[in-house]
């Protein structure tokens, strides 16, 4: 039996959701990851089947979560949304990060570095020791269903590090402040 | 990688980093002295299984757009949700979210093509359901 039918074998057994394969001298171990319905005797099933169809010396490893799987913390921020406030002249960006959210703001008289700026703000409310700053943002294309794409440019200015983002967005401003997040989202996803 | 280290449908595009790359591995698709790399995933969607077409497809985005990671999250009559990590890797500790995740194609860094999500999770649940059915026979 190929590893393409062995798969499906174990993905048909109740409660299975992925399946992985890793080969180390000579050894196929198999990693199975389990929902919380998965029946108690899926580990003894499970390599029955995989000695069955396998052929050769083989491990068999049930990974089970629980309700709902583990509490993953996000390794990036999400966009929540961009707004104005218009009696204060400010440009609001609202970011989330895990049950978190902040909102950094800008003058909305700086364009579409606005929505730069106004991100690396909320970044910074979550990570205060951000040291990138804004740079620039441009649309590069309007695209036919009036969606705008956007390149932002964010940096370090102390190792002299760029990062740029491109993003769609249904308007330049947002476009310009996903863009930023894509830029900065690489390099925080570090330490979140 | 996980669900939120990799893009979700709604996710933004990557950075322009991953955007150069793309661009160099659109032009690196055609190889004069040998097969084009797509041909392979053709050939298993004619002769292979469905899963292993799949795992093709998901390999060969990565290679074209030049990505860190690649998964897809499904939800298949009879199997219900199924995750496909490609290289057939293990979800690492970062990873498990996209067990919980709904269903779509999952990219590290994220590529913002609604259209390829629709595709894949067409192709993946397809892919699936042929073997499930083939495999019964």
């Amino acid at each position: 039996m190929s590893i393409d039918e062995l798969e499906v074998e174990l993905r048909k057994l109740q409660g299975v959701v992925a399946v992985a394969f890793v080969e180390t001298d000579g050894l196929l171990l198999i990693e199975v990851q389990a929902a919380p319905d998965a029946p108690d005797d899926l580990a003894r099933v499970a390599t029955g089947v995989a000695v069955e169809h396998s052929g050769g010396t083989v491990a068999v490893e049930v990974v089970r979560w629980g309700d709902g799987g583990p509490h993953i913390n996000e390794a990036r921020f999400r966009l929540v949304e961009v707004g104005t406030d218009l009696t204060a002249g400010t440009l609001l960006v609202r970011l989330a990060h895990d049950d978190e959210e902040s909102v950094g703001r800008a003058p909305t008289d700086h364009g579409l570095l606005s929505a730069v700026e106004a991100t690396v703000y909320a970044v910074r409310a979550f990570l205060p020791e951000l040291t990138f700053l804004p740079g620039w943002a441009r649309l590069i294309e309007t695209l036919p269903d009036r969606r705008f794409l956007v390149v932002a440019s964010v940096t370090d200015p102390e190792p002299r590090v760029n990062r740029r983002g491109v993003a769609e967005g249904t308007t330049p401003i947002e476009a310009a402040a996903r863009a930023t997040l894509a830029a900065l989202n690489r390099t925080v996803s570090r330490v979140l | 990688m996980r669900n939120n280290n990799l893009s979700s449908p709604d996710d933004a595009t990557p950075t322009a980093d991953s955007a150069d790359n793309s661009v160099v591995d659109a032009t690196a698709d055609s190889d004069a002295h040998g097969p084009r790399r797509g041909d392979a995933l053709i050939e298993s969607a004619c002769l292979g299984s469905g899963i292993g077409t799949v795992y093709k497809a998901l390999d060969r985005l990565v290679d074209l757009y030049a990505l860190d990671d690649a998964a897809l999250v499904l939800d298949v009559p009879g199997l219900g949700r199924q995750v496909l990590h490609a290289g057939r890797k293990p979800l690492g500790n970062d990873e498990h979210g996209l067990l919980r995740s709904p269903p779509g194609l999952y990219l590290d860094p994220p590529l913002h093509d609604p259209a390829l999500d629709d595709l894949m999770v067409t192709v993946g649940a397809l892919g699936l359901r042929f073997d499930t059915r083939a495999m019964k026979s």
